[in-house]
């Protein structure tokens, strides 16, 4: 069988896996025509929010980005520019990263003032340099498109280094792109309707409090009422959340040679068929540049972060218009989901990555086991 | 009394801020500064440029530029300038790197394809629609923005690049023509690039989010080059993250 695109991003990944005793978990997939993809060229490589701090800040605030430790996303970013630059020199495919947003976590990393170039050379230099700084540098390079999100501006001045985007359409051929992206902090409304200042003061302030997604202090309390804990244990489970993914069926161990389901997603008929909050409102957007005779209008899948819970939504009404929405997830938090051999639920820090290519999308989960 | 003296006594601040605020407002004035080559639309960045491989070679390339061009240590493309004699550096940098320092989008603003590329026109209304804070001034961005809605926003600007009588007879005259279209003007250019008595005539307005400056040469009628720049402000702006 001829090795594909998909195949080789997934033997790129083992091959800096492999070593660190670690896999790849499918978490979902949608391989249909109903991407409505006309390429074969681009593989879009989606890497989802990561909340990058500096190390002291990461210990005050008691959450940080996952295996740091290891350098697990750097070197798997490495290896994946050395398959980019393969693909360039080859001019069959090309490799489209895209960062959706929150890669530096400025509202925790700088107390009051707005000083984001205050942020070492080195703090986190790996992923700046492989993402989007080793091109002026002279090093290995994705240029990945990196989007605005909401926690990258403190009062609302970014990082100057970073190239910022507010959202992206893939290059077509004939102006209809298939593929959106927008970090989805615009489809939230408490992010739309409160002030910057008073999201960062309750996310600083009350900082070790508050999980990295939700900020003002009325939406915290009402977390707290939720959960029926002592203060103390409070503390962890709202800086240490857990993602329940339930991808149908379990998450199956993907390596190249296994064959995968062609979907692995929630499909509904109705956009309002979802209790993700975000779906309908992504979906009703693109209705309205079909009224404004926009390109998005052409738009069959839909990426973002922001909520760092990985999900896959396939809506496909009777006569209307389908969608896909590719929520990517996060490498901050953790999330649980069962194994497809065994049913047995694992927890285990957040770390995917979606991959599209033609019309086969997919989030993987990057898991590190235990030794031994 | 002493309610009385306070009240002239706030009467007093009242008068003085509002003179202030008012010597203030009106001493402002509104610079703009050129920007690295990543963030000033000056050439279209899909048209071929043809440069010597080596000084005095009569051989030629064909190249459309890279971002990489312009790093510090200088790149493959063109030549780098050692100094003649040792000097205290301990990097591994070349004294200087010949690159190209582009002198402007051509005026009127053409929107006729190029060979393998895009027209004028169409590759400035790529570099508008990725926003102020891509730095793509140099290379195209591997996605890309809203083309068709910044061709619509844009499109008063666009069309009046676009006609040479527009560029014509003066600066006032200019001025005027621009003044129906709800744009800024500068009071001052900063171009890191040339001395602005180069020319004849600079012209700077703001449309959107991006200033557009207008430049024009001795002995010539017509404002004839372009450089565009992103007016860098507050950055969340959240209708921009949508589909439409």
């Amino acid at each position: 069988m001829p090795i594909n695109p998909h195949d080789e991003i997934v033997l790129t990944l083992l091959q800096v896996l492999g070593p660190l005793n670690g896999e790849i978990r499918l978490l979902g997939r949608v391989s249909d025509p109903v991407i409505g993809n006309p390429s074969e060229r681009e593989v879009f490589f989606l890497i989802p929010d990561l909340h990058l701090l500096s190390p002291q800040r990461r210990q005050r605030f008691k959450y940080g980005f996952n295996h740091s430790g290891s350098r697990l996303l750097a070197g798997l970013l490495e290896r994946i520019a050395t398959l980019r630059d393969s693909w360039e020199a080859s001019r069959n495919t090309k490799l489209v990263t895209i960062q959706l947003g929150d890669f530096f976590d400025l509202w925790r990393e700088f107390p009051r003032s707005a000083k984001p170039a205050e942020i070492p050379d080195d703090a986190c230099g790996d992923l700046r340099d492989i993402l989007y700084r080793g091109i002026d540098r002279g090093g290995p390079c994705l240029k990945a498109t990196m989007l605005l999100g909401n926690h990258d501006t403190k009062r609302s001045d970014p990082l100057q280094e970073i190239p910022f985007r507010y959202k992206f359409f893939n290059r077509p051929q004939d102006e209809k792109p298939f593929l959106f992206g927008t970090h989805g902090d615009a489809f939230d409304i408490l992010e739309t309707t409160l002030p910057d200042a008073i999201e960062e003061f309750a996310v600083y302030f009350i900082g070790t409090f508050v999980e990295p997604n939700k900020y003002p202090v009325m939406e915290w309390s009402k977390k707290t009422a939720g959960i029926n804990k002592s203060i103390g244990n409070l503390e962890e489970a709202v800086t240490d959340p857990e993602h329940a993914l339930e991808p149908p069926g379990g998450a199956i161990q993907v390596s190249p040679e296994t064959p995968l389901p062609s979907f692995v997603c929630q499909e509904i008929h109705s956009p309002d068929n979802t209790a993700n909050p975000y779906f309908q409102k992504l979906y009703r957007s693109i209705d309205i540049a079909r009224e404004k005779d926009l390109p998005g209008q052409h738009v069959r899948v839909v990426t973002m972060g922001h909520t760092h819970k990985a999900s896959l939504i396939l809506c496909r009404p009777s006569g209307g218009r389908p969608m896909l929405l590719m929520d990517v997830g996060a490498w901050i938090e953790n999330c649980t989901y069962s194994l497809a051999e065994n049913g047995t639920a694992v927890t285990e820090p957040s770390a995917q990555l979606g991959v599209i290519h033609g019309n086969d999308a997919r989030i993987y989960q990057i898991r590190l086991l235990q030794r031994g | 009394m002493l309610n009385r003296i306070g009240g002239m006594r706030t009467s007093f601040f009242a008068a003085v801020s509002i003179v202030l605020f008012l010597v203030v407002g009106c001493c402002t004035t509104v610079v703009v500064h050129m920007g690295s080559p990543y963030d000033r639309y000056d050439h279209n960045r899909t048209r071929a440029i043809i440069t010597s491989i080596t000084t005095g070679s009569t051989e030629a390339v064909t190249r459309v530029l890279g971002d990489e061009v312009y790093r510090p240590s200088g790149s493959e493309y063109f030549l780098r300038a050692q100094y003649a004699e040792n000097d205290s550096s301990t990097d591994i940098l070349p004294a200087a790197n010949v690159v190209p320092l582009f002198t402007g989008v051509s005026l009127p603003l053409s929107a006729v394809p190029v060979k393998g590329g895009r027209s004028d026109r169409d590759d400035l209304i790529d570099f508008l629609a990725e926003g102020p804070y891509a730095q793509v001034g140099i290379q195209p961005g591997e996605t890309m923005g809203d083309t068709k809605s910044t061709r619509i926003a844009y499109a008063p600007v666009l069309d009046f690049l676009g006609a040479r009588e527009h560029l014509s007879g003066g600066r006032d005259q200019v001025v005027r023509r621009l003044s129906s279209l709800n744009v800024v003007f500068a009071d001052d250019v900063m171009d890191s690039r040339y001395r602005l008595r180069a020319f004849a005539g600079v012209l700077a307005f703001r449309f959107e989010k991006f200033w557009f400056i207008l430049y024009q040469l001795p002995r010539n009628d017509h404002y004839s080059r372009l450089v565009v720049v992103p007016e860098r402000g507050k950055a969340q702006d959240f209708p921009a993250k949508k589909p439409y």
